[in-house]
């Protein structure tokens, strides 16, 4: 067919010049390509993340051994009864409220004010951007350690500091005290964590167009007013998403509390996954544990879900 | 009720650009004053200070009698329409109208009734519980006119309200535009880079180039006498045809090239300035409208184009033609002034010149074609200052 013949372009069929491979085989390998490119990632991610869970499932409704050839016999829900039974279980349950409860929404408004602030023309904004991003980078266990040395008793920065003031020697032992070691594992998530909540609300409020501020100026709101008008409104998806994603790290907090202060004294700042750990390597209870981490699972993934839809909801 | 008043300001970046200097305008109370000229000569800028949105570098800014150079946006009661809208997209089409009025304080049942009023004018009824994300473009923008009018600002700004809207939405809504102007009856300051919109709302034209005001005018003033080559160039659709041409010792007849057009005393009488030019080169400016197809008769002037191009547009043709002159262009003056050259720049010794002619005519494209001169429509500029002459 030649095009100049052709004048309804609409109608003109699809031409497959000769030696092309079929139509069928070209959607086939259309369609082929990109799994063939997911395929590595797919089968890293299902051996271990899919496996592992459905496995930890598994496990929970048996009582299962290490050892192989020990038999595993099948307990029905008999695990998930016994944690509601379990009085242990609840300062570790209670804890991890706390944390979340507490390191939360401290990182969020930390990184929210710390990214206004510096939005804005500060001079050396860029230093102290890669200053608060910082700790995020660093890793869990190092900074860990380093703060279980800044609160030990003996040689600890914080002791040094405040006999420096106090004018005698200061032997708090930080770790070792509920309250106080409750305080340093928030201290050092927040710590840790506020950079990665700043770097998202940077990024949403450079997102918040110029325009729509300057229009509540001229409409007469105040800056307070324009915050909560304008700015907040339209930052409203990223508030949520750094909302569900640091409930399900706080969730499952444990790297902190496990080296600071081990979940001691006596189980007072354990949370659930020091809890969960200790029952499966101290105790080698793996089922219990199975059944602590599969309930847990169960409610961030129902906490998410709540926090999204309401969330959703109140964008209308 | 309130005028502005701008007194020689400039506002110059950190990094030493000058955006606007010293620039003087009044806009009287009601009036509509429009800022026209190209991307980047500073009209936005002017617009963003008069709302206080830009601080101002020097000179004065006042509404009335209040010097408002250090008031805050907030408190200056003006009312802006933005080119994005900057409609708020979580509040519905009535909480964006009433949003000024909340912010004061009005009470529930007034905002309601306003809103409402201002709904009603710009047929908005309808869409009030709507969200912007749900509207067309036409829509939000009589939205976003809607959050201006019904605070009964002093003082009201548009900064290229309608340049996100197709062709024809932009006719329709700037009749409205203006209506709600009058409506309103306060000092409006409009900008825009679109001429169309300059001539048909403006009650005055300011026209701005690289920060610097060029002339402030009624738009038929702008068109008929425009004080420089550049106005002449800018306003008008297409633009005036700039030819740089000699004036004879007798001033009886003007070169363009290889042709000449004879000048009537009349010609003189209306631009006394002529006398000073004779036997210098000038530059002279033709409209497309006023170089008719030549109907012969005898003792008028005429020019000999070859045409290369012709637009029908129903209701006249525009022809594209050359001819052996050289053509002028008013671009880049201030680079030029900076580095001592000539004001006006004269460019290939081939002028393209563009006429507008009635449709009865046949012209095709490689024809030569005459036409008639008007001479007394005619504008002529200096060639170094690119100043008009007419004194």
């Amino acid at each position: 067919m030649s095009t100049d013949t052709v004048t309804n372009y609409e109608q003109r069929p699809v031409v497959i010049p000769p030696g092309a491979v079929s139509q069928r085989r070209f959607r086939i390998s259309r369609l082929a390509t990109p799994y063939a490119l997911l395929l590595p990632a797919g089968f890293l991610y299902a051996l271990f993340i899919v496996y592992p869970i459905i496995r930890q499932f598994d496990i929970s409704f048996y009582t299962w051994h290490i050892f192989p050839g020990v038999p595993n016999p099948y307990v029905g829900w008999s695990n998930y009864a016994r944690i509601f039974h379990d009085p242990a279980i609840r300062t570790a349950a209670w804890n991890t409220l706390l944390f979340l409860v507490i390191t939360v929404p401290i990182q969020m408004f930390l990184g929210l004010t710390a990214a206004a602030l510096l939005t804005d023309r500060l001079p050396g904004r860029g230093l102290w951007r890669a200053l608060i991003f910082l700790p995020v980078v660093t890793s869990w266990v190092v900074v860990s350690y380093v703060f279980a040395y800044i609160f030990a008793q003996q040689g600890g920065l914080a002791n040094a500091v405040l006999s420096f003031f106090a004018g005698h020697a200061v032997h708090i032992d930080w770790l070792a005290q509920t309250w106080t070691g409750n305080a340093v594992i928030w201290i050092v998530s927040i710590w840790k964590g506020v950079g990665w909540s700043f770097i998202m609300f940077l990024a949403a409020l450079d997102g918040v167009p110029r325009d729509l501020v300057e229009s509540g100026r001229v409409d007469g709101a105040s800056e307070p007013r324009i915050w909560r008008h304008v700015v907040i409104p339209n930052i409203r998806p990223t508030i949520t998403f750094v909302l569900v994603l640091l409930v399900i790290g706080a969730s499952q907090v444990f790297t902190q509390v496990y080296i600071t202060t081990g979940g001691g004294p006596f189980g007072s700042t354990g949370v659930l996954l020091t809890y969960a750990y200790q029952q499966a390597f101290s105790f080698f209870d793996f089922s219990y544990a199975a059944a602590i981490a599969s309930l847990m699972a169960v409610l961030v993934l129902g906490l998410s879900i709540l926090q999204i839809r309401l969330m959703r909801r109140s964008d209308g | 009720m309130t005028s502005i008043r701008l007194e020689k300001v400039s506002k110059v970046y950190p990094n030493g650009f000058e955006a606007v200097h010293e620039l003087d305008l009044e806009i009287v109370d009601g009036e509509f004053m429009v800022v026209v000229g190209p991307s980047g000569c500073g009209k936005t800028t002017v617009l963003r200070m008069i709302a206080g949105l830009e601080e101002i570098s020097s000179g004065i800014i006042q509404f009335g009698d209040r010097v408002m150079n250090q008031v805050p946006p907030k408190n200056r009661d003006v009312a802006m329409v933005f080119q994005s809208y900057a409609l708020y997209p979580q509040m519905t089409v009535a909480e964006n109208i009433g949003f000024a009025l909340r912010m004061k304080k009005v009470p529930k049942e007034e905002i309601d009734k306003r809103v409402r009023d201002a709904a009603s004018v710009l047929g908005l009824t309808e869409w009030l519980s709507r969200k912007p994300g749900q509207l067309s473009g036409g829509q939000r923008q009589r939205v976003a006119m809607g959050r201006a009018i019904v605070r009964n600002p002093s003082v009201f700004l548009m900064d290229e309200p309608l340049s996100n809207l197709d062709a024809k939405l932009r006719v329709q809504l700037r009749a409205e535009i203006a209506r709600v102007q009058q409506r309103i009856g306060v000092a409006t300051l409009y900008v825009t880079h679109d001429q169309t919109e300059a001539m048909t709302l403006g009650h005055r034209v300011a026209v701005l180039r690289d920060g610097a005001l060029q002339q402030c005018d009624a738009p038929q003033v702008l068109y008929d006498r425009p004080k420089n080559i550049f106005v002449a160039g800018f306003i008008g659709s297409p633009a005036m045809n700039l030819l740089e041409g000699v004036l004879s010792a007798e001033l009886d007849r003007v070169t363009l090239g290889s042709q000449m057009i004879s000048l009537s005393p009349s010609v003189l009488v209306s631009h006394p300035g002529l006398k000073k030019y004779a036997g210098r080169t000038l530059v002279v400016g033709i409209r497309p409208e006023d170089l008719p197809a030549a109907d012969h008769q005898r003792g008028a002037s005429e020019l000999k184009g070859d045409v290369h191009l012709v637009e029908a547009l129903g209701a006249e043709i525009l022809v594209h033609f050359r001819l052996d002159a050289s053509i002028v262009t008013s671009e880049d003056s201030t680079r030029r002034k900076e580095n001592g050259e000539s004001l006006v720049g004269s460019g290939a010794i081939e002028a393209e010149c563009i006429a507008r002619i009635e449709p009865r005519h046949i012209v095709r494209s490689g024809d030569r074609f005459t036409f008639a001169v008007t001479e007394d429509r005619l504008e002529f500029f200096d060639h170094e200052s690119g100043l008009t002459i007419w004194d």
